[in-house]
């Protein structure tokens, strides 16, 4: 990164000289690199478009935080975006840091606040946050942008992660009522202090979709305090939210077919020298597996 | 005709099977031995000690998983598509498994999870170290 112009860029936004002390790059997702920015004006987290990726673009993403904020939602306040990469080669936004954990939660209260917080996202108006969305075509959509996420990879094809696009497109359920939805609400993107959500983050994939997306997703992914069963009865007795087990069959696969897309990208990422590391190598391998196993395990031989 | 090396009688190491090249198995072996030994027991840091299980792990894997079997596995799925394999064999493994009439696509998804268990027997060992545990052997 070109620190330089990333101080000139903080600096004429902040209106006040800026020297960068340090950056380090603190993750590397599907879409996007998330560094830690260390300056004579304070921290930041700078939020950049990983180069060929394909997704919502940053300044997207920086809108809907901002109009969550505004709306009192809990994110890290966003602060200044370039959506053009003529500063840093990429489009990029800059955040607060995001909130610190507290070491002393009370888990028992964690699950029910996580619950909460999501529903709270959900009952949002989603035309005020994020461009309108045809409920019709709302799911099939995201099943195209996480294909074109995993085909972002390059490689060969995989017939059986083609098998299970096909099966999700068969069967996307009737769309009720269209929602904000986070999109991965797990517990590493919900932020609790003292039981309390404080801080919820990585909004580049959130979307208008079904909020069953998101409850699945906290239901089988969110965390060992409680297993898949206890969550969806803490989701049905928070929200009112009633779905078949059908229902539930078909958001897991969907699910899992997100990960399965977005770890693709891992392997290339490990193999091109964006990320050496060992973690990064096991994730789009080892997982990728490992999540097109349990993918397979749902959608059925015709 | 030069005259053929003859090992000494009491040369303890086999030299049939001796060449002046270490294998590459017995390379991320030694990876991932010293790793473990000498390494990991000085390493106080909790980020720098996952890494290192991670790492140890992806030596073992490495020196465990054999030949890419790719292509052995393309002859088997071509073998189960028959007529229909065609000349990119994964394009038409996909156009099968989306026709449920077709006779072969029944045993194509067999097959192809039979491919995926079998990566997955292998990785394992990856899969024990995201978990911090270090693996055994």
């Amino acid at each position: 990164m070109d620190e330089r112009r990333l101080a000139e860029f903080i600096g004429s936004k902040s209106g006040t000289a800026v020297d960068v002390r340090s950056v380090r790059r603190v993750a590397l997702r599907p879409t996007r690199a998330i560094f830690d920015v260390d300056t004579t004006s304070g921290r930041f987290a700078v939020h950049m478009k990983v180069d060929g990726s394909t997704g919502p673009a940053p300044d997207t993403e920086f809108a809907l935080m901002t109009s969550l904020a505004e709306a009192g939602f809990p994110v890290t306040a966003p602060r200044w975006s370039e959506p053009t990469g003529e500063v840093l080669g990429q489009p990029f936004f800059v955040t607060e840091p995001n909130a610190e954990p507290s070491v002393d939660d009370p888990s028992a209260a964690t699950p029910a606040a996580y619950v909460q917080t999501l529903a709270r996202l959900h009952d949002l108006k989603p035309e005020a946050h994020l461009p309108p969305v045809d409920a019709d075509h709302a799911i099939a959509t995201q099943i195209e942008l996480w294909r074109n996420v995993g085909r972002s990879a390059g490689g060969s094809r995989i017939p059986l992660l083609d098998a299970a696009e096909m099966w999700l497109h068969k069967n996307v359920p009737l769309l009720k009522r269209t929602s904000l939805v986070h999109g991965h609400p797990g517990s590493r993107n919900i932020i609790t202090s003292n039981g309390q959500v404080v801080d919820v983050v990585d909004w580049e994939f959130a979307h208008v979709g079904g909020a069953a997306e998101d409850w699945s997703f906290l239901a089988t992914t969110a965390s060992s305090t409680n297993n898949p069963t206890e969550w969806r009865a803490l989701i049905e007795r928070e929200t009112g939210t009633r779905l078949s087990a059908d229902e539930w069959s078909y958001w897991e696969a969907f699910n899992l077919f997100k990960l399965a897309c977005g770890n693709r990208t891992y392997l290339a990422q490990f193999e091109s020298g964006a990320d050496r590391s060992p973690a990064k190598m096991i994730a789009g391998t080892a997982v990728f597996h490992d999540v097109l196993r349990r993918l397979m395990n749902i959608v059925p031989v015709e | 005709m030069a005259e053929e090396y003859r090992c000494p009688a009491d040369d303890v190491l086999n030299c049939s099977t001796m060449t002046d090249r270490a294998t590459d198995a017995a390379m991320w072996a030694s990876v991932a031995d010293t790793l473990r030994r000498k390494v990991l027991p000085q390493l106080t840091d909790a980020e720098a000690r996952a890494s290192t299980i991670q790492l140890i792990a992806m030596a073992i894997y490495a020196g465990r998983r054999g030949n890419d079997p790719q292509r052995r596995r393309l002859d088997e799925l071509s073998n189960v598509l028959g007529a229909s394999a065609g000349q990119d064999v994964l394009r038409s493994c996909i156009a099968v498994l989306a026709d449920p009439y077709h006779r072969a696509h029944a045993p194509l998804r067999e097959l192809l999870e039979e491919h995926l268990d079998d990566d997955l027997a292998g990785e394992v060992v990856l899969l024990k170290a995201l978990e911090n545990l270090l693996p055994d052997g």
